[in-house]
Order: C-alpha cells, then sequence, then structure tokens
C-alpha cells in the first residue's frame, strides 16, 4: 500500500535523474581486460606502409621465422608506450579526475608511465616527445575523441616506427551497456604510412573490485650479455641505439 | 565450470571464438618456443620452494626418479605474480612439504621444468595458471 501510494513520486524523479544525467559523458574509469584488436585478422588489416620501410619490414618477418628474437627493449625493462601499454595481457586501469583521464597499465615486460589525457585543451604546439606523447580528448556526445602526438622516436605504434610525426586519433565508446570498450585508433605519419590506418581495441570491463596488483620489471642482464647487437641492430632499433656512440648514457665519460 | 568459462574467456586464439586476434605484445618475458605446447604431462611430487617473483612465479617440486630412481627436483614455470593473483593464487599457495600434482607443459629438450597449466592440491582443487589447456 505504501509502495503504491509512492510509485508515481518515484516515477518522476527516476525520470528527473535520467533527464540530469542523460548529457553525461561515459563512466570510462575501472579496470579493463584487453581482448585483441577487432579486426578479423591482423592480416587482414596491413598498415599501407611507405616502399622505404616495407624492406625492413620484410627482413624483420624473416628474422622472426628462423625462431623467436627478443628485443632489447624487452631485456632492459624499457616502456613500451603508448598504445603497446594499453594491448597486454594484463589490464589497464582508467582513473579520472583534475580534468584528466589517467590510463594506468600493469604488466612485466616493460616499465611503463601512467598516460594522461588532457581533457578540454588545446594540444601544444610543440610537445615535448616522450614514450606516451603527449594527449589530450574531448568529447562528442557518447565519444570520447583523443588526439596524440609528441612521441619519441623509441617504441613503436602496432610494430611500425615512430616519432615526431607520428600522430594517433582515438574514438572510444562504450558498447553492451558499458561492459565493452572499443577503442579506434587512426594513425597517420608521412613517414611510415602512404594513408591514415585505423586499427580498432576491445577491452571487456572488469568487476568494480578489481585491485591494482604492483608488476615490476626487472631487467634481464643475462640475456643481454648474450645478445649479439650488431646482428640485429637493423631490425632492433634499441640495439643500434646501444651501439651508437653519439648516444651513450653518459656522454661525457672516457 | 571454472575451466569452460576460463577457455570462453582467454580461447580466442586457439579456439577462434571471436573475430578477435592478439596483438603480438600480448606475451609474456620470453616466448613459449622452449615449451612442447601440444603435449601434456602431469607430475606428482612434493613442493621444495615456492617463489613469488617477477616476471614468473616458479614452484619447484620433489618427484620420484624415473624408474625408481633417486627423486629429483623439477622447476615449473607459472605466470607473474599479478596474472595468477587474479586466478586466486597468493604469495603462500604453496610450502614446502606440500603435496602437488602438476599439469604442465614439459620442456621440448626434456629437461627438468615445465609450464604451468593448473596444480592440483593434496585437497583436490585445481588452482589455473594457463588460460586453458591449450593456450599458456
Amino acid at each position: 500500500m505504501t509502495l503504491r501510494l509512492h510509485r508515481p513520486i518515484l516515477a518522476g524523479l527516476t525520470a528527473l535523474m535520467l533527464a540530469g544525467t542523460a548529457h553525461a559523458a561515459p563512466d570510462l574509469t575501472g579496470f579493463w581486460d584487453y581482448r585483441g584488436r577487432v579486426e578479423a585478422a591482423r592480416d587482414s588489416n596491413p598498415p599501407p606502409v611507405v616502399p622505404e620501410l616495407a624492406a625492413r619490414r620484410a627482413k624483420a618477418a624473416k628474422a622472426r621465422e628462423g625462431g623467436f628474437v627478443r628485443s632489447v627493449s624487452n631485456m632492459l625493462c624499457l616502456p613500451t608506450g603508448f598504445p603497446a601499454m594499453m594491448q597486454w595481457k594484463s589490464p589497464i586501469e582508467i582513473l579520472a579526475g583534475a580534468g584528466r583521464l589517467v590510463v594506468l597499465s600493469e604488466h612485466d615486460p616493460g616499465n611503463d608511465e601512467p598516460r594522461t589525457i588532457y581533457l578540454d585543451r588545446p594540444m601544444p604546439a610543440d610537445p615535448d616527445t616522450s614514450w606516451n606523447g603527449y594527449s589530450v580528448g574531448h568529447w562528442e556526445g557518447e565519444t570520447l575523441v583523443i588526439d596524440t602526438a609528441g612521441f619519441n622516436d623509441r617504441g613503436g605504434v602496432f610494430g611500425l616506427p615512430r616519432g615526431a610525426t607520428t600522430k594517433i586519433t582515438e574514438r572510444l565508446h562504450l558498447e553492451d551497456g558499458g561492459k565493452t570498450l572499443i577503442d579506434a585508433l587512426t594513425v597517420t605519419d608521412p613517414k611510415t604510412l602512404t594513408a591514415p590506418w585505423t586499427v580498432t581495441l576491445k577491452y571487456d570491463r572488469m568487476p568494480a573490485d578489481t585491485e591494482r596488483f604492483e608488476a615490476v620489471c626487472e631487467p634481464d642482464l643475462e640475456a643481454l650479455k648474450a645478445t649479439d647487437l650488431k646482428a640485429i641492430k637493423d631490425i632492433d632499433s634499441e640495439a643500434a641505439r646501444m651501439l651508437d656512440p653519439k648516444l651513450a648514457y653518459n656522454p661525457g665519460a672516457k | 565450470m571454472g575451466a569452460t568459462s576460463m577457455i570462453a574467456r582467454r580461447g580466442v586464439l586457439t579456439l577462434g571464438l571471436a573475430a578477435l586476434a592478439l596483438a603480438a605484445p600480448a606475451q609474456a618475458h620470453h616466448s613459449f618456443n622452449m615449451f612442447a605446447l601440444d603435449k601434456t604431462v602431469t607430475l606428482t611430487g612434493t613442493v621444495t620452494e615456492f617463489r613469488w617473483s617477477m616476471p614468473h612465479v616458479w614452484l619447484y617440486v620433489l618427484a620420484p626418479g624415473k624408474d625408481g630412481g633417486q627423486p629429483e627436483t623439477w622447476g615449473f614455470e607459472c605466470h607473474a605474480p599479478n596474472l595468477v593473483a587474479r586466478k586466486g593464487w597468493k604469495h603462500d599457495s604453496f610450502k614446502p612439504g606440500d603435496k602437488v600434482s602438476i599439469f604442465m607443459h614439459p620442456m621440448k629438450d626434456g629437461s627438468r621444468a615445465g609450464s604451468v597449466i593448473y596444480v592440483t592440491t593434496a585437497d583436490g582443487v585445481q588452482m589455473w595458471n594457463a588460460d586453458s589447456v591449450s593456450a599458456p
């Protein structure tokens, strides 16, 4: 009886609340389990690479055919950077507040920094370069659009080299009542690609009580010692970097 | 149900359940090439050490030698702590003296090591390390 009396009031309140939240941005915060690329198969969506890069990629593919080639970056626990830091077997966590979103990765093959996405700010004219790049985002209805630039020339974008000319535009949205996160990344880079290239990533929402674990990568110096850097320098940019006297860690020391 | 749901959850590459392909970075600190992923073996023994460490958790087990020979120590590789913790493992899940049965992929070269699929405890509990029998 009491319930029946209150039902119209409750319905009115609910309608009011729904109206109030209709334009609120979807909540992307929480833990997300990476489920891979949405494109049917990686081979069905090859990057339109410039001819100069095709030769290098063929060489790397041939080296892989001869067996697994572990990267120097992996041995040294260097960061993988965005977007690889969002593509591991271990989950990512998205946090929001103070006018930004932050993506934390939790995986051991590299010690990655948090990735900050500043909301409703312009992209700086000439951002300092970094592993994750500089990201600014804004909401277009239910879609979060993020522009990232200012990448360093290390790490990679889906297996492609990257640098100051690399730009990525992401469009993120939720599906399945918020249980699925879709992130479509469009990469442009006149140095590596002849046309924009889009890769779509999919994530499953993890339970709200999911906790974060520490996952610190420990360098494998034994493996590094056993690696012939000269033999792999053409297909491993960090091996080439280690051999470059101009890039020595302590250039002043003799 | 546990195994089934796990296969459904992670069996993307092996079972082709969905139009997804895990990207290249989705692998551990090293390749799983050294393990015979097409073979499974069960080995029963006694825990001598449980190492809760990055980048891999290791379980060392003393098992009877071949043809009644002297017991030998085996090393079993598991995923990183953050991955197995989400499957219910803890830093003290195994203690020296625990009787365990290891279901694993053996080494290709026959050395006394393996990549754990799951560990069965003395109480009959299956502690899964792999995502499925066919996916490490």
